[in-house]
């Protein structure tokens, strides 16, 4: 699951600075990798996936841009470091700049309002993926746990 | 899904074979060189040059200049919108803003271009570029995408809407560019060279 989900997070990086001026194109493959991925953690979770493997999958696919995302942060109090960081996490996540432009522009405390959405984004990603897996695990014990009930019920 | 992807892959490389031309490929290779060397914009001189920024009249075109910088010989260029300030998109970070012209004083040269159409019309392109004010910084976004700015990207569209192509439309919009325009007129020059000192056209 991990080099499937690094697999096509390389993959729509290519796509997507490749689809450069074609922004609805961007948005569509961002929008469907976002899908795909968040299918495939639900389908994880109904095949028993531990809960162990589905963060390591998910924390495998954010390191980079964790890493990146705290290093840009603190550049930003050391203006010696250049913008080195803040560079390298831009064009890592680049694919998901042409959705989150769509978000009403602005400036927080001197930064821009997308780059602090960008520095949070793997952050939130983690956080989606571990839910959506969480929730479906749960959603798919609780179902199993009513039918093996039910089950139960009919054999008395 | 391996499949899906390389499809993705190559119906977004069939549109954009203009990147592998070799204006956009010596662009790259100019980058990659100077990132190499930690530097894109340049080398920053340490001392600034004295400046007259009175003659500046708002939609006035600023063009910065250090030396290795990794875009061509113009490393940025900005926007005068009037009371000494300028529309600048530099960085990631800070996205789209204001600033006084004398932060221009650090690069190693700054020349001052003016587009060849009445005073009026310039003063509007300087009012729309305060509408840019606050939109974030994406030096990968296109000619046609509105929502986000990089330097050069923004006085050509704002220029553009103003009906005044600058240069022709290609995938990025290089300073380099904005000084080739016969739709521009240089007004000035300062540079922290001695030799060179102030020129006026």
């Amino acid at each position: 699951m991990t080099a499937r989900l690094c697999w096509t997070y390389l993959m729509l990086l290519i796509s997507s600075f490749l689809a450069m001026d074609r922004v609805v194109w961007q948005r569509l493959l961002v929008s469907m990798w976002l899908a795909y991925v968040l299918l495939l953690f639900v389908q994880s979770a109904r095949r028993g996936l531990s809960m162990r493997r589905a963060v390591a999958a998910s924390a495998a696919l954010n390191f980079p841009g964790m890493v990146m995302a705290g290093a840009s942060v603190c550049s930003l109090w050391v203006p010696s470091a250049g913008g080195w960081a803040p560079g390298a996490l831009e064009f890592w996540l680049h694919p998901f700049i042409p959705l989150l432009e769509l978000l009403p522009p602005g400036t927080m405390a001197g930064t821009s309002d997308l780059y602090d959405v960008v520095c949070l984004l793997p952050f939130l990603l983690l956080g989606v993926t571990v839910g959506v897996w969480f929730l479906t695990f749960q959603l798919s014990h609780n179902d199993a746990g009513r039918s093996s009930r039910a089950s139960g019920d009919d054999g008395y | 899904m391996s499949f899906v992807g390389m499809l993705m892959v190559i119906v977004s490389l069939s549109w954009h074979s203009e990147i592998l031309r070799h204006e956009s490929l010596r662009l790259m290779e100019a980058t990659a060189s100077e990132l190499a060397h930690g530097h894109l914009t340049g080398v920053f001189p340490g001392s600034r040059f004295r400046a007259d920024f009175s003659i500046l009249e708002p939609g006035d075109i600023l063009l910065c200049h250090n030396p290795h910088g990794g875009y061509g010989y113009w490393t940025h260029a900005v926007l005068y919108v009037g009371g000494g300030q300028a529309v600048d998109a530099y960085d990631f970070e800070r996205g789209t803003e204001l600033r006084r012209v004398e932060a221009y004083q650090k690069y190693a040269e700054v020349a001052v271009l003016r587009a060849k159409i009445p005073r009026e019309r310039r003063e509007h392109v300087a009012h729309w570029a305060l509408a840019e004010v606050g939109k974030p910084y994406d030096p990968l976004s296109g000619l046609t995408d509105t929502r986000s700015q990089y330097c050069s990207k923004l006085i050509w569209q704002l220029y553009g809407k103003a009906g005044v192509e600058l240069s022709p439309a290609q995938t990025w919009i290089l300073p380099d560019q904005l000084a080739r325009s016969a739709a521009l007129a240089w007004v000035a020059k300062w540079s922290v060279s001695p030799s060179v000192g102030r020129d006026v056209w």
